[in-house]
């Protein structure tokens, strides 16, 4: 069976730059896939070439094995859940859901279809308002349910948790994740939050200035990246001797470890977290390093010489 | 506590005087003529023009003559027709300059350009084209599509061509402002729900443009309504509206007291209108 999506060789040129240069990547079925980036890197270009609203200069777009190219918006099976939502102002909760159901289920039982959709995304008893009479959350939800009742190849969301305020973000993607998990269908999920995209997806691809820079699991990603690039952009990295470490990585011992090499430095910083504690190393050999150490390892003295040290395995390799 | 209140105090009376001269232009220039013409509408005419007492209701009554109700009638039907056929030829020619990118602009200049010279001009202009011996006809007839001149000018449909051809632009507008402020993403939302474009025309588009073309028909509508000029050049003797008819009170047929009753008649309609108007949406108008 071939994958629900392939992008194969796309490229998309705009007069002047290139938003995307000739990108490969597979979405298996059922998978909550994520696209991750910083803003301009062709994320969102992707998306729009995949929903339609766009064509790629060259390469191309396969759903389910058969070439997208050409091939108008409504006549795809994919559907997008767009940033501001795009609900329509002048439609209630139970019209904006039921929009697309003449075109891609003619003929099927509308209102029950409806009501199932708005119980599935916990907005039953909502049907009769207005967008404007929403909240951000139920406003997504809505989005999620109008793209959902067509039962798509392909689910697309475009920063669907951006326009949410940071508290509800979190619980919002848990939810997102779980749902997806009960439908079933196939999340592309773009988002510039790295967090958010290792959080909520199976895999996911890392996109920068319109190149593919890695695509796997998130774990694959975060431990063992392809470049600089993605290490950096999926955490912080310190740069000691050419060898990359993540912060959490990097021990910090007052005395020097028995049978391990180690750098030496002194504490500059000691930034307080709560749960944790970020110590701020300048190394003897010039350039500095921040350690993360749990407030129990907490003790440590601005000023005070200490030995930096790594197990072999923690350290990135590109 | 107190000095915020003076200040509120003071800027209110600011805003006050802020008005005042619009207020005074207002009752000086438009609430007293119109309080001169109720009055005179009551009144009887006189010889020579003029009013004379005693009072009458009698100027009231003669608009059910059905004569004068017909000129009111046809005022009615042919400025709804016009209104009509603003909607149907400005919703496309607003969506396409709405639609036409950098472009717009120049567009919107040529929607405007008519403006820039005088409507009786323009209206001549339009008797030049339609007369027997005008442009149409004799093209017509020297390609031999017709052996005699059509009767183009002088009749209902030349008044409701010039009327259209007028008032167009405060049809455009409004609805291009509204289309112009529509979210786009909303058509690319309807594309990917599976909605063909003349679909997305008829379901998004059109009901959001609602308010733009509500705003336009009152702005074309009224005007057409109290239209005098056009139906008195392009119209003849034929064609009367009831701004020919006020016209012919005041001037050939001497009767003030009956021109201010069809004057105040006129009014009433249009406010009514336009209070029925507001109601059906509780929006504003403009």
């Amino acid at each position: 069976m071939p994958p629900v999506l392939q992008l194969v060789d796309v490229s998309k040129h705009y007069p002047g730059h290139a938003a995307l240069s000739r990108v490969s990547l597979e979405v298996r079925r059922g998978e909550f896939f994520a696209l991750v980036g910083p803003s301009g890197c062709g994320k969102t270009t992707t998306l729009r070439l995949v929903a339609g609203l766009e064509d790629p200069t060259s390469g191309d777009i396969r759903l389910n094995g058969r070439s997208l190219l050409g091939l108008r918006p409504y006549l795809r099976n994919v559907s997008t859940v767009f940033q501001n939502y795009a609900l329509f102002p002048h439609m209630t909760v139970a019209e904006n859901v039921a929009f697309g159901l003449r075109y891609r289920h003619p003929g099927e039982n509308s209102a029950r279809k409806v009501r199932e959709t708005l119980e599935l995304v916990q907005l039953a008893g909502k049907e009769s308002r207005y967008p404007a009479q929403l909240s951000g959350g139920e406003k997504q939800r809505v989005a999620l349910a109008r793209s959902l009742i067509l039962n798509p190849e392909l689910l697309l969301l475009d920063e669907p948790l951006s326009a949410l305020d940071p508290a509800l973000r979190k619980q919002v993607r848990a939810e997102l994740k779980a749902l997806q998990r009960r439908v079933g269908v196939t999340f592309v999920f773009v988002t510039h939050d790295q967090e958010e995209a290792m959080s909520v997806s199976d895999r996911m691809a890392v996109l920068h200035r319109g190149q593919l820079e890695q695509v796997g699991p998130p774990q694959e990603l975060y431990l063992r990246p392809a470049s600089r690039f993605v290490a950096s952009f999926l955490g912080s990295v310190n740069w000691v001797n050419g060898a990359g470490v993540r912060p959490e990585a990097t021990h910090v011992s007052a005395a020097p470890p028995e049978g391990r090499e180690a750098v030496k430095g002194h504490v500059e910083r000691i930034t307080f977290l709560g749960d944790r504690l970020h110590l701020g190393v300048r190394l003897a050999s010039g350039g500095s390093v921040t350690a993360q150490v749990s407030r129990f390892d907490a003790g440590f003295e601005p000023g005070q010489e200490v030995w930096i040290w790594w197990r072999p395995e923690e350290e990135l390799r590109f | 506590m107190a000095t915020g209140r003076r200040i509120a105090v003071l800027s209110l009376s600011f805003d006050r005087l802020c008005r005042l001269p619009a207020l005074l232009t207002l009752a000086a220039l438009f609430l007293a003529p119109l309080g001169v013409i109720a009055v005179y509408s009551l009144l009887t005419r006189g010889a020579y023009g003029g009013v004379e007492l005693p009072w009458t209701l009698e100027n009231y009554a003669r608009l059910w003559d059905p004569l004068y109700a017909a000129i009111l009638w046809r005022s009615v039907w042919i400025a709804a027709v016009s209104t009509a056929l603003c909607v149907l030829l400005g919703f496309p020619l607003a969506l396409f300059i709405s639609r036409s990118g950098p472009r717009k602009n120049l567009y919107l200049l040529l929607v405007i350009l008519p403006f820039w010279s005088s409507f009786l001009i323009r209206t001549y202009a339009w008797m030049f084209l339609l007369r027997d011996t005008g442009l149409v006809n004799t093209l017509l007839l020297a390609f031999g599509w017709i052996r005699q001149p059509l009767p183009l000018l002088y009749n209902d449909a030349a008044v409701i061509l010039g009327l259209v051809y007028g008032f167009l632009p405060f049809m455009v507008l409004p609805l291009y402002a509204t289309l112009e402020r529509m979210d786009k993403t909303l058509l690319e939302a309807a594309a990917d729900l599976g909605a063909r474009p003349l679909d997305a025309l008829f379901r998004i588009t059109l009901p959001l443009s609602l308010p733009g073309i509500r705003a336009g028909a009152v702005l074309v509508f009224i005007p057409c309504l109290g239209a005098y000029l056009t139906p008195d050049l392009l119209g003849g003797g034929k064609s009367v509206m009831v701004g020919n008819l006020v016209q012919n009170q005041f001037t050939t047929a001497r009767d003030w007291p009956f021109g201010s009753a069809v004057s105040l008649t006129l009014m009433a309609m249009v406010m009514l209108l336009l209070m029925v108007a507001a109601r059906s949406k509780g929006e504003d108008l403009l």
